[in-house]
């Protein structure tokens, strides 16, 4: 198979935080890309594209997945959520005033992929103990914080989440 | 109200945890840019036969292929503090020396393109002897990486301070042991950027990169692309992902794509990979240490001879060699050690380049001189406690200047022992200890005391020459830095600082100052963190490096918030009728002392200072644009006895850790972790904590987890993450942080820098805490990381497997 | 990395001995080879597809043939370049005749491994090097049964 052919493009169509987005991709681009450069939401990060640091982690239909080991054309379809589509109305969701409370953040390249998969436990209505936050987050590769923040982040969002009666 | 010394809110949170960060990679600040793909060496030491580029030139979409012959034929070799002529052009030019060294640089229209189009260079290469390991690079049998070197030492000194001989004559004992220290990287999740074009009617190059300083190397670059200095701009984004001193080795690559972009004729864009980034970018220096001290039987310590050889890598790059003597002002720790010799060698071996790291010098450095107190102890058969306490420091002694001339501002060492042994029950954990033996259970405790330097003297560096050599140059010293603080038309304040932050907040920190310095809200004022060497208050000191923006960064800030208050109140003296010294600065407005009505905004102020210069006092320019360059005359260049104080704060942390080995696996549990953390004045607790924990998983990577594993031929063998580890949340321990505050007599604020301190202190806290639960099978750790392996094969007696 | 193994074939080793030299037999059995020619007499060229891990990638290899002993032994040189790296690797080859229709291939080998995938798949390789070469065995007695149906 040559490279050529690898190179002729597909129509896809998803949701994106709540936008239809229409696009042309070449098969294997990868879905991090396609969010950062065709979609221009610079907001996922890419820093391994092997699925170890987390950075890339969207909600694909609801999921926590790794966006650098997607392709584009395999998200033709669903609905997507980045950290850009967190706030509504220009306020900002619980998790995001939590890392700002709780200094859980540093440089802030590995905060977007995190805060997904906070969404996505904290949605799930689950009551964690610190030590399943831990083994969430160990999907993650942080190196400013040492997780102290974030934990305590995540923590606090879910105790405030049982308090309201799971609604986010 | 004031602001500093207080855990406020990060500006910089605001963007950052909604996705509006700007990092290199989502900056697009040219039209037609193009993207460039790193054909990589998978020799780690070879000559380059022939480079075959023109099937890859033909594939549709890529605009060039460069080698490193048109590399050479436009730059100069980078500039380096050391005589041996070792030739380092950020490609491989006739030899390859690394795996992973560039060899060609593809320029296509988008990254895929370019990545395709790597696999169809051919490269003709003719395999040469590595040397991978310190010994063997020590040999004069060993393979040359460099011919025009004729070995593989490229720096070697010794120093002598005191009185030696005399000090291992009257010991009682001399105690000698051997250490390594793995070569490890700090690893941030964002790797190196690059965008760079080169304007051919200005013979001008502007690069954008997540670059931090030193900006001395602003110099090495502007020497490698010959150009005159106001030739090459650098710019770096607002955000940068992490970076503890590793962004710093992106400067190759800033050269190498600035000349990439002259010669394909468009603006090209280059992002790092992971891969890359572990395999080529920059690391610490792995070290083999040979440590012997004299003691007397009362645990006094007279003397210390060290010597040391660090591994820089395939080639030694600014600012290597300085990995030796970041730490040479205070390579006596926190004791009382008058009688030093120290030999520092840089070997180059077949390895990745090194440069500065989170520590930089000090974890090396600490682990050998740490881990024999302990030893020491055991071999006097005191307890450490004792041992530790005969030799530490008093408060009664600062400013202590140490053998090789550094200066200790302050500090109360005994006191943060102290607190820590009240945070842990010592004769309870003894006794648990000897219960834990007698079935099976192996408990541990270490101890580690770490002066942490912070805020270097330029002149350090120099160290690597003799005095005779240095005397041929000019001399280098000070740690300058330079902040603009301005008030615009409107009152809107603005800071400029040269810091170049990677996540340590200064942004916020630079607004709490000038916020305390004018009496208004720091949410009003705007820091501009983004460094462009066109517009910037920067000198050769600025930059992210040694924890200097709380000491140094900050100064700056100060002053030139300062000058901008002084301002303020010699137009408010005016209007109100009243002597300098009665006036003061809050809430918005410059009132008089005890008469608050009589008072006039800083809106009104500054308004008359831009609208209405004319009516500004004599004197006085109009506008508000202040900038002050601060710098310590602490920080004077090496004299001609090799004495010099490299760093002008130093802080203190005393970390006191438990441990659990499992004897049948090798696993090491640490129970919980005590630290206790003298940085002076504290800017901003809850940074401070951060920063803290931060530079604690880096030390604990380190200390089990993390190494750059080459094998015996130069391969590089931990490619990925899933590979190379680095801890997670759940390999994070207990820790107990708990502070003192002796401030610095010599900054404004009081404040030291910190963040290195526990990179500095895990390594061997946790190896003393493992050596001392394995004590009844003599096991004396000497060796990291501390993997299962590792350390199940030094309690059953067998050679460590070697990568 | 090294390794060593026995396997046992059908048919006398001097068939086998022929088989295993012939080109169109080699390309047949190995795995991901894409063309393979008889460039001299005991140097063959090859272009082989293999992945290790993430790593997939071409092959430029050059296989030679040496201290040939037929139909009893003989050595082979493999040398391996493409875009994922390089491979150095030296295997030994012996033929037992057992009985009257069977024979025991023993080998041994070691291989070194650079660049790429010796970063990425070092923990694959081994067991990627022995699944190439059972695969090898697996196509080789197939290879010998059209052979031995032939005769």
């Amino acid at each position: 198979m040559s490279i050529q052919s690898l190179k002729e493009k597909v129509k896809i169509s998803l949701l994106v935080n709540g936008r239809e987005v229409e696009g042309e991709t070449e098969p294997r681009k990868l879905l991090s890309d396609f969010i950062r450069e065709d979609i221009g939401l610079t907001g996922t990060h890419v820093g391994c594209e092997h699925g170890v640091c987390g950075s890339c982690t969207v909600l694909f239909n609801g999921k926590a997945v790794r966006s650098c080991l997607m392709f584009a054309v395999q998200a033709n379809g669903s609905t997507i959520q980045t950290v850009e589509g967190l706030a509504k109305d220009g306020e900002q969701h619980l998790l995001q005033k939590l890392f700002t409370e709780c200094h859980g953040l540093q440089c802030g390249f590995c905060t977007p992929g995190i805060l997904m998969s906070s969404v996505e436990l904290l949605n799930s209505g689950k009551k964690p103990t610190r030590r399943e936050i831990e083994e969430m987050l160990s999907g993650h590769l942080c190196r400013c914080t040492g997780y102290k923040g974030v934990i305590e982040a995540i923590e606090s969002a879910c105790r405030t989440n049982e308090c309201k009666g799971g609604e986010n | 109200m004031t602001y500093i010394g207080k855990p406020l809110k990060r500006i910089e949170d605001a963007r950052l945890v909604s996705g509006e960060g700007t990092f290199i990679d989502d900056l697009s600040p040219l039209p037609n840019i193009h993207y460039a793909a790193i054909l990589r060496s998978p020799h780690a030491h070879a000559r380059i036969i022939q480079i075959h580029t023109e099937e890859a030139e033909k594939l549709s979409g890529v605009i060039g292929v460069v080698t490193g012959k048109q590399v050479a034929a436009l730059t100069r070799p980078f500039p380096v503090g050391v005589k041996v002529p070792v030739k380092y052009y950020p490609i491989a030019v006739e030899k390859v020396r690394f795996v992973g060294e560039a060899v060609a640089v593809v320029v296509a229209k988008n990254r895929y393109i370019a990545e395709d189009a790597l696999s169809l260079i051919k490269v003709e290469y003719e395999a040469l002897t590595p040397v991978v390991n310190i010994e063997d690079a020590l040999s004069a049998e060993s393979s040359v990486l460099h011919e025009e070197v004729g070995s593989n030492v490229v720096n070697h000194r010794i120093f002598r301070y005191g009185n030696i001989d005399e000090a291992f004559k009257n010991a009682d004992h001399v105690i000698n042991k051997k250490f390594t220290f793995p070569k490890v990287s700090a690893t941030p999740v964002e790797n190196y950027g690059v965008i760079a074009n080169y304007t051919k009617s200005e013979g001008s190059y502007t690069i954008w990169s997540n670059f931090h300083g030193p900006f001395t190397l602003h110099s090495v670059m502007t020497a490698a692309l010959k150009v005159p200095s106001n030739r090459l701009r650098i710019i770096t984004p607002k955000d940068i992902g992490g970076s503890y001193g590793i962004k710093s080795g992106v400067f190759p690559y800033m050269v190498l794509m600035g000349v990439v972009s002259r010669i394909v004729n468009v603006p090209v864009k280059w992002t790092e990979d992971r891969q890359e980034h572990l395999m080529a970018s920059s690391s610490g220096t792995d070290r083999v240490t040979w440590i012997e001290a004299a003691v007397k039987k009362d645990g006094t310590i007279l003397g210390l001879k060290m010597k040391y050889a660090d591994n820089v890598g395939g080639y030694i790059r600014a600012p290597e060699p300085a990995c030796l003597y970041r730490t040479h002002s205070n390579s006596t720790g926190a004791y009382r050690i008058q009688n030093v010799e120290i030999e520092a060698i840089a070997v180059v071996t077949n390895k990745s380049p090194t440069g500065l790291i989170r520590g930089y010098g000090g974890p090396q450095h600490y682990f050998p001189l740490e881990r024999m107190i302990q030893i020491i102890s055991n071999e006097l058969d005191l307890d450490i406690l004792e041992v530790i306490k005969k030799n530490l420091l008093t408060k009664e002694e600062f400013p202590y200047q140490t053998a090789s001339g550094g200066i200790y501002d302050s500090g109360d060492y005994h006191k943060a022992l102290n607190l820590a042994l009240e945070s842990i029950d010592y004769e309870e954990f003894k006794a648990k200890q000897k219960e834990g033996w007698k079935n099976g259970k192996y408990l541990g405790l270490g101890f580690a005391c770490i002066v942490e330097p912070s805020g270097s003297n330029m002149g350090y560096v120099t160290l690597a020459l003799t005095p005779e050599e240095r005397a041929k140059s000019l001399p280098k010293s000070g740690c300058s830095e330079g902040a603009t603080v301005t008030i615009d038309p409107q009152g809107g304040i603005t800071v400029r600082i040269s810091t170049v932050p990677t996540g340590q907040g200064h942004e916020t920190v630079a607004a709490q100052i000038v916020a305390d310095a004018l009496g208004v809200d720091p949410a009003m004022i705007r820091v501009v963190a983004e460094l462009d060497t066109l517009t910037s208050p920067w000198s050769v000191a600025s930059g992210s490096y040694s924890s200097r923006f709380a000491p140094i960064g900050s100064s700056a800030v100060y002053q030139a918030a300062h000058k901008v208050k002084r301002k303020l109140l010699e137009i408010a003296k005016n209007h109100l009728n009243t002597a300098m010294d009665k006036l003061v600065i809050g809430d918005g407005k410059v009132s008089v002392k005890n008469d608050p009505e009589k008072s006039i905004s800083i809106k009104r102020l500054v308004g008359l200072a831009h609208w209405n210069p004319e009516g500004l006092p004599n004197g006085l320019e109009p506008g508000i644009h202040e900038s002050a360059f601060f710098t310590l005359p602490a920080a004077k260049s090496p004299n001609e006895l090799d004495l010099v104080n490299g760093s002008v704060t130093y802080g203190f942390v005393f970390d006191a850790v438990q441990v659990e080995v499992d004897i049948d696996t090798g696993e090491v549990k640490i129970l919980n972790y005590t630290t206790i953390h003298d940085a002076g004045s504290l800017l901003n607790p809850n940074i401070v904590e951060g920063q803290i924990m931060g530079g604690l998983a880096h030390g604990l990577g380190a200390a089990m987890y993390e190494e750059l594993a080459y094998d015996e031929r130069g391969q590089f063998l931990t490619g990925s993450f899933m590979d190379y580890l680095c801890p997670t949340a759940t390999e994070i321990p207990k820790v107990t942080i708990k502070h003192i505050e002796t401030p610095s007599p010599l900054t404004p604020l009081g404040a030291k820098g910190l963040g290195e301190g526990n990179t500095m202190s895990a390594p061997v806290v946790i190896a003393n805490a493992v050596t001392d639960a394995l004590k009844p099978f003599n096991v004396s750790i000497d060796q990291l990381p501390l993997t299962p392996d590792r350390v199940w094969s030094k309690i059953h007696h067998q050679n460590a497997v070697k990568i | 990395m090294n390794g060593e193994g026995a396997i046992q074939l059908n048919g006398k080793p001097k068939t086998i001995f022929t088989s295993l030299l012939d080109p169109e037999v080699l390309k047949n059995c190995i795995m991901g080879c894409n063309e393979l020619n008889k460039q001299e007499d005991n140097v063959y060229v090859a272009d082989i597809l293999i992945g290790v891990a993430a790593v997939k990638g071409k092959y430029d290899v050059t296989i030679r043939l040496s201290d040939l002993q037929p139909p009893n032994s003989y050595k082979l040189i493999v040398n391996g370049e493409g875009a994922p790296g390089f491979v150095d690797a030296e295997a030994k080859i012996q033929l037992i005749q057992i009985d009257d229709e069977n024979t025991e291939l023993r080998y041994t080998y070691e291989a070194a491994v650079g660049g790429k995938v010796a970063a990425i798949g070092q923990r694959m390789l081994g067991g990627v090097a022995k699944l190439i070469i059972k695969d090898f065995f697996k196509k080789i007695k197939r290879e010998l049964e059209k052979v031995n149906i032939a005769d």
